[in-house]
């Protein structure tokens, strides 16, 4: 496939000739969706036996209700298209030429965006606003938090819902930071980065995308029906407990690991094998790095995270004892599974991040990289280290009081390799000339926040302090510091950064800087308040909290309320730049790697010839 | 502008007039951070009830002020880039005047600091941490048993008369060692001024301990989402002198007898 | 220009305004069923021989929530839940019932509730909630049949401190969040109904005629927040049985607010 995408042989006047994929598209993909749903659930109500009075448990609804979820998911990915190549490969015929150039988008307009392209540009962009309606979903849900936290005594809305709220918000911005920057930048720019025509296999790059819009519809749908009550976590048997709704954070993340799965295959692959001529490992732009780190990373954490999953469902649906105590089973056994996958996967979210801020380190203040090498180390240590420090998670668990101390060794061992990073920025910032940009005062934004989440991580990762800190607010401002103090604030700079390689335009300056602004004083404020509230003792989680809580959260809500308006600004600065921004130049930063030497907008197979490089991205300055 | 083209850090380079710069700045910005970091954490903990609760105190304010070297580094080379040249406008500036890409006496010396300081918390850390163990063992403790269930907490208190309550009451001064469970899902036991939080699992027991050494009355809270009323498994628990809490022991009803009798079906 | 600007000022008002929606549908989607507010009607002299104010809440228990005006009934959410509801004041089934779980009394005062009992019972997982817990003289008064069409008492009152863990129905169980306010915590075992509950109020053979009766009495401190729920398991089919019914409020919990 690969190969014919490079040479493309020429094609005669006649109308292309293209199958059924011609009549498949977004549209076709949610009804038949939503057909294959209600024939499912219709069939089921209508076969499946009563539960018996006596039962342990209930699991009829349950049994509907995945049954139900599971044909919405097999009919969507059968409406999208995704299903044709391979139904097509096992009778024996591969997709045509003319289908091959259809699936990749060529000439197709707008249309392209609303199908199972295999572009990878296609999918860097649908992965940009997925990940922008994630983040927006999700910045309401918090909202709605801070407004049933505007006083002590709650019960603006149902505990439940507010329980149910507050586990929608932290997957989905867990799910939303996950793919910020490999989703949209990892598929848009990393193979012109390296140098390369497409993915490694583009068609698993349009179905890493179709699977997370097939995933997001089970959790909305479970909203509905009970919501996921549990937090983001799901700990069990809590979530053996809660409504059917659960069932929705269930087939949510099994999707989406599948989706990450897929993803982290196909970006691994496509860094290893399809780098162009002379790009050398010491040639490889550190984002590079970050973006396989990041997904390589997930390639063991979101296989255990979707077999957890999977035991969960069987505890409700089947009536299994996974987890269930009272009938042998194990809540330890979940919360391992549960942090094995949530440990690494916060590195996941974090070193792209960092990584595309080192990238563009160097644009801005003229100069090399301080320490490729150490950069390198950097991410390579923290990856080693990540898979290995999941119990700090469980610490006042009770599951092994004797492993607390090798857990914390491995945890502030940690921090060597998070230094590092540190190391890099601060030597590139040292003695540069700074182009005052966004993405230069998001080094300077990163450096503080991620500074204020390492600090108060080494709090944590102390067992006697975090036998006081464990389960406080003061958590919950820590991981908001780590993953949206440093890792939104690396993915906004790339926003910035690379639109106008995405758009062929420029982001509006004025209001990305108003925007930036109001995000990072809104930030600080909002989660230095919820610091204090922690320490204070105010329990993660909670719908009404004792009155001295009551000023922290004050100033937390206002802090969110501010940074909810400066995410407003920069969506009428997206949008407006999009549709009528000054058009940019095909290289607006004077940066040297090899994005920017394709003009805007990029051609379909991104280089007539295939670049050969000779020497680093980071040549700034004079030599010494 | 000193020449670039040899190496930064050689001759006397700590006279530069930039490094002394750099150098004043992270003086002012250690005691600064160290400061306020420290003060304004350790009052929104409170005044510890507990001396495990004030080693976590101490813990807090020992890495902070070992931390603040660091952060105060950072911060001042982050100050020290924005208070040099800034370049506004649509083109970049003109390239730096120097490519340093390496220096490898700073990555050693930033690698073995940093590995330094990661020992000295694990040693801090391990030092606390063998306090709060060696107290389960404790042959003078009393035991209490905690059972959490969906939304509230009872103990009852063996050697009593089968003493059990809502409220914690604890003698001062005397070791104490929980047994902690649950009777239905996850619950995490929280005794916050007293610094002690342990999960209460399903089916297991788990062990904390604490001293009390303040008289008062204080927070117990859940820290584990449970369930609908979460927000609402909270109580007190009572530390009181020796005395009045043997009396408030004798004073108890002797629950583990039963005042009702089964009537026969009145006509 | 100045067009981004107004476009961005758009953006935020529109964006907060379809915040402010959706939190409305949220909290209008709660089915709140309103507060009832007990008003001081008579005097209650305490053990130690203050007198306070006092309040009266009659209550009753059904095994399933098709009572009145607000659950199950009319094909309404969730008839097959265990709820409470507002009784009459002998223990009527009231058909026009809201179903009363959220109550307001005001502080320092004798509250007194009568809980009717309509629903059968087992082992309660806990036997901590067995006992009379908290109420102003340490007991409860209980009959254990109680004739709901003659209006009087079918077996003979006496005062408990506790029932035996096997056979409680539901309990009443007040509790609220630690701050440097006193405490309210009472929590009364509701003894089970003998006779086998079925069907809903106005069906044939509807609720049971004999529901026991319990009847305690506490005197409410400061001005507070607090919550009551039932601690018996009795969310069937659930872990631990406290999913379903005990995990959605308005059901076997509510809110209890002292104020004025």
């Amino acid at each position: 496939m690969t190969t014919m995408m490079e040479r493309p042989t020429p094609t005669s006047g006649d109308a292309p000739k293209v199958g059924i994929i011609r009549h498949l598209n977004v549209f076709t993909a949610f009804a038949v969706g939503a057909l294959t749903a209600i024939i499912v659930w219709r069939l089921s109500l209508a076969l499946l036996p009563a539960d018996s009075e006596s039962a342990p448990l209930f699991t009829r609804e349950d049994k509907i209700t995945l049954l139900s979820m599971i044909g919405w998911f097999v009919g969507f990915m059968t409406g999208i298209g995704a299903l044709v190549a391979p139904f097509r490969w096992v009778m024996g015929k591969d997709l045509s030429h003319d289908e091959n150039m259809f699936l990749a988008g060529k000439d197709m307009g707008t249309k392209r965006y609303f199908r199972y392209t295999t572009d990878h540009k296609v999918v860097g962009i649908q992965y940009l606003v997925i990940t922008m309606v994630i983040f927006g979903i999700g910045g309401i849900l918090a909202m709605l938090i801070r407004a049933n936290l505007g006083t002590p005594e709650g019960g603006w809305i149902h505990p439940q819902a507010y329980n149910s709220i507050v586990g929608t918000h932290g997957i989905i911005m867990i799910v939303g930071t996950i793919i910020m920057v490999t989703g949209p930048f990892g598929n848009y720019i990393m193979p012109i980065m390296i140098g390369a025509r497409d993915m490694a296999f583009p068609r698993l790059n349009a179905l890493s995308f179709w699977l997370i819009v097939a995933a997001a519809i089970p959790l909305i749908w479970g909203q509905f029906i009970g919501g996921i009550s549990t937090g983001w976590s799901a700990y069990n048997p809590l979530a053996g407990q809660a409504p059917l709704g659960m069932n929705g954070y269930i087939m949510f993340i099994c999707i989406f690991a599948l989706s990450t799965m897929v993803a982290g295959a196909n970006i691994t692959t496509t860094v290893v094998r399809m780098r162009a001529k002379g790009m050398t490992w010491n040639r490889t732009p550190i984002f590079i790095y970050g973006v396989v780190a990041s997904v390589a990373l997930a390639l063991p954490a979101f296989p255990v995270f979707f077999l957890s999953q999977v035991m969960s469902g069987m505890d409700r649906a089947l009536g299994t004892s996974f987890y269930d105590t009272a009938r042998g089973g194990s809540g330890w056994l979940y919360e391992n599974l549960f942090w094995i996958m949530g440990h690494p996967e916060v590195y996941v979210i974090l070193i792209p991040a960092v990584a595309a801020l080192m990238e563009m380190a160097p644009v801005f203040t003229r100069r090399p990289l301080f320490s490729f090498n150490v950069a390198v180390m950097g991410i390579a240590g923290i990856c080693g280290l990540s898979v290995l420090v999941w119990a700090h998670h469980m610490y006042i668990s009770g599951w092994a009081p004797l492993l607390n101390a090798p857990f914390m060794l491995t945890t502030e061992l940690i921090s060597i390799p998070t230094g590092m990073l540190f190391l890099v920025l601060i030597g590139t910032l040292w003695r540069g000339r700074l182009w005052m940009t966004v993405p230069t005062m998001s080094i300077f934004a990163l450096l503080w926040n991620f500074m204020i989440g390492g600090v108060t991580g080494i709090y944590l990762s102390d067992v006697p302090a975090d036998a006081f800190l464990h389960g406080s607010m003061y958590v919950t401002a820590h991981f908001h510091y780590t993953l949206m103090g440093a890792g939104l604030t690396g993915a906004l700079a790339a926003l910035v950064y690379w639109f106008p390689k995405m758009t062929g335009r420029m982001l509006d300056k004025k209001l990305s800087w108003i925007s930036f602004w109001l995000v990072q004083i809104g930030f600080n404020v909002a989660f230095i308040g919820m610091f204090l509230v922690g320490l204070q003792g105010q329990p993660r989680r909670v719908e009404a909290y004792a009155a001295i809580f009551n000023k922290g959260n004050l100033v937390t809500s206002i802090g969110a309320a501010t940074i909810m308006t400066g995410m407003l600004v920069l969506l009428a600065a997206v949008i407006g730049s999009w549709r009528s921004g000054v058009k940019a130049p095909m290289n607006p930063w004077q940066a040297k790697s090899l994005e920017w030497t394709v003009p805007n907008p990029v051609p379909l197979e991104n280089f007539e010839t295939l670049p050969v490089v000779t020497e680093d991205v980071y040549g700034y300055g004079r030599k010494n | 502008m000193p020449d670039t083209n040899t190496p930064y850090f050689t001759g006397q380079w700590w006279k530069r007039k930039d490094v002394k710069r750099h150098a004043v700045l992270w003086v002012i910005l250690t005691a600064f951070i160290g400061y306020v970091g420290t003060e304004v954490q350790v009052r929104a903990m409170g005044a510890p009830a507990s001396e495990t609760m004030e080693n976590v105190i101490n813990l807090m304010r020992i890495f902070t002020w070992a931390a603040s070297p660091v952060a105060a580094f950072a911060a001042a080379i982050a100050i020290g880039a924005l208070m040099g040249k800034r370049h506004y406008g649509d083109n970049p500036p003109p390239e730096s005047e120097h490519a340093i890409r390496n220096s490898p006496r700073a990555i050693a010396l930033w690698i073995v600091v940093s590995a330094l300081m990661c020992l000295f918390a694990l040693v801090v850390g391990l030092i606390a941490l063998q306090k709060d163990d060696a107290r389960l063992l404790d042959a003078k403790a009393i035991h209490i048993n905690v059972v959490g269930q969906q939304w509230a907490w009872n103990y009852d208190y063996p050697g009593s008369a089968g003493v059990r309550s809502e409220v914690l009451h604890l003698p001062v001064d005397q070791p104490v060692v929980f047994h902690v469970t649950s009777k239905d899902v996850k619950h995490s036991f929280w005794l916050v001024q007293l610094g002690v939080k342990i999960d209460a699992n399903p089916g297991q027991f788990t062990e904390t301990s604490v001293t009390p050494n303040k008289i008062g009355t204080f927070d117990i809270r859940c820290a584990e989402l449970c369930g609908l009323l979460h927000a609402y498994m909270q109580n007190k628990v009572i530390v009181e002198s020796k005395a009045d809490y043997e009396a408030w022991l004798a004073s108890q009803p002797d629950t583990g007898k039963t005042t009702w009798v089964e009537e026969k079906a009145a006509a | 220009m100045n067009k981004r600007i107004f476009a961005a000022l758009a953006t935020v008002v529109l964006g907060f305004g379809v915040i402010a929606g959706i939190g409305t549908y949220v909290a209008a989607a709660k089915n709140d069923p309103g507060v009832t507010v007990a008003e001081a009607a008579d005097s209650y002299t305490a053990p130690d021989g203050t007198v306070y104010p006092q309040v009266k809440l009659s209550l009753n228990v059904y095994p399933n929530s098709l009572f009145g005006g607000h659950h199950g009934a009319g094909g309404g959410a969730h008839p097959d839940y265990v709820s409470y509801g507002l009784g009459g004041p002998n223990g009527e089934v009231l058909s026009d019932a809201q179903t009363g779980t959220n109550f307001q009394v005001p502080a320092h005062t004798a509250v007194t509730i009568t809980v009717y009992q309509y629903d059968s019972g087992e082992t309660l997982n806990n036997d901590y909630f067995a006992h009379v817990r908290g109420t102003a003289d340490g007991k409860a008064t209980f009959v254990q049949r109680w004739d709901t069409k003659a209006k009087s008492n079918a077996s003979t009152e006496q005062q408990i401190t506790n029932i035996p863990a096997d056979m409680v129905g539901h309990t009443f169980t007040i509790h609220g969040i630690s701050d440097k306010k006193s405490q309210l915590f009472v929590s009364v075992p509701l003894m089970m109904s003998n006779d086998e509950e079925v069907g809903a109020a106005e069906e044939e053979g509807g609720y049971t005629q004999f529901p026991t009766k319990t009847t305690f009495t506490f005197i409410t401190g400061d001005e507070g927040e607090y919550v009551w729920n039932c601690e018996f398991p009795c969310g069937d089919g659930t872990i631990a049985r406290f999913g379903a019914a005990m995990s959605t409020m308005g059901y076997m919990s509510g809110h209890f607010i002292v104020k004025g």
